[in-house]
């Protein structure tokens, strides 16, 4: 203990050990050593290095320097806005009295015991009918409808970087899934974008894309079967949670920014100051002609 | 009451000292238990003032001296401190 407290003492700086160093050096010898000593001495050390000189002239600067810079860094980057909905697919298994069209919304309701289509089936059908919600021709019909990126377009950036960028921004998750009398599969789809009411409006275009994919995809079902044939399964799709609009920006707002770039400069300006040595010159030269 | 400065002056009011006696003086008196870094800011801090100073040549143990500054600095913070401790006590007799 006593030999680490030695070792901490050297932080103090170089004009003040010349002075106190080997009485300090002494009173460690002398004195039963206790854990508190090591705070005390790293905090007698930091003191004699940074003076309230040091904090007005170096440290508030840097800090108020990475204030600003984070500031600039803040303003630069447009506030992103989530707004999002989860769609959920349903299968079950037709019990042979309802296989008649005619009666498909009683068949609606599982049978007990029976399962929908297989997990591998289901997870193949989603794929086809989230999929087209990220279709090429879909994208750009939407950015030029809702004039998505509208200065990027105004700066000629390439079409296909933007429906990159908008695939980018797209989320689409599946988030739980169940099988109890049928199978289940929830999809939450995402968008974010610099205006909620913009985001809100594309997340409810993705969604109708999701639910025209499907339609589609079990109409064609249907008619590869034939109208009056057996079916085996009926699926359903629906908006379990409406398209959110939310006017809380994502990620880390832009007062708290300023505040950590405020502290980011402001440890910047200790270290700063700690590389520097002793409090100043001048003092450093007043203590040695003491000693 | 656990300013180092007026521990320290104290100590020193009684008599010539080096770092580890005021240690021992402080914490007998006082009941304060004051750290090797907080005893050191203390005493650079008395000295740059003007209120102690070493006594004799440079040794590891130095010897140390309250001034007549530091005197009557230790006087006025003394008074200072009785006024309130009075206070107090008279305000604690008529609660």
């Amino acid at each position: 203990m006593k030999r680490i407290l030695k070792t901490l003492g050297r932080l103090y700086p170089r004009a003040w050990r010349e002075r106190y160093g080997e009485e300090f050096d002494a009173i460690l010898e002398d004195r039963k050593p206790c854990l508190l000593d090591i705070a005390d001495v790293l905090l007698g050390a930091f003191r004699m290095r940074v003076s309230v000189r040091h904090l007005v002239q170096i440290v508030l600067p840097c800090g108020l320097a990475g204030a600003a810079i984070a500031w600039g860094i803040a303003a630069r980057t447009p506030a992103r806005y989530s707004s999002d909905t989860v769609v959920k697919f349903t299968s079950y298994r037709l019990t042979p009295v309802c296989s008649n069209p005619d009666e498909l919304p009683a068949t609606l309701r599982p049978s007990k015991g029976a399962c929908g289509e297989s997990r591998a089936v289901m997870d193949k059908g989603m794929q086809a009918w989230i999929q087209p919600a990220l279709d090429r021709d879909f994208l750009i019909s939407v950015i030029k409808s809702k004039r998505l990126y509208w200065e990027q377009q105004q700066s000629h950036v390439p079409i296909e970087q933007l429906v990159d960028t908008m695939r980018a921004h797209i989320n689409l998750r599946p988030i739980g899934s169940a099988e109890n009398g049928a199978s289940t599969q929830a999809y939450r789809i995402e968008f974010q974008y610099s205006e909620p009411r913009l985001a809100q409006d594309v997340v409810a275009l993705l969604a109708s894309r999701s639910m025209d994919a499907f339609i589609k995809s079990s109409l064609a079902q249907i008619k590869a079967q034939g109208v009056s044939g057996p079916r085996q399964y009926a699926r359903t799709i629906a908006i379990v949670r409406t398209p959110s609009f939310s006017t809380t920006p994502l990620g880390v707002s832009r007062v708290h920014q300023v505040e950590l770039g405020f502290l980011a400069g402001s440890l910047a300006g200790l270290l700063l100051t700690l590389s520097l040595g002793s409090k100043s010159a001048g003092e450093s030269r007043k203590l040695r002609s003491e000693s | 009451m656990s300013d180092p400065t007026i521990l320290v002056l104290s100590s020193l009011a009684g008599g010539e000292k080096h770092g580890y006696a005021m240690m021992e003086d402080i914490e007998r008196f006082g009941g304060v238990r004051l750290g090797p870094g907080t005893l050191y800011g203390a005493i650079t801090r008395l000295e740059k003032q003007g209120w102690i100073a070493p006594v004799g040549p440079r040794d590891r143990r130095q010897l140390y001296k309250l001034t007549a500054a530091g005197r009557a600095h230790l006087q006025e913070q003394l008074e200072n401190l009785g006024r309130i401790v009075r206070t107090g006590q008279r305000r604690l007799e008529n609660v």
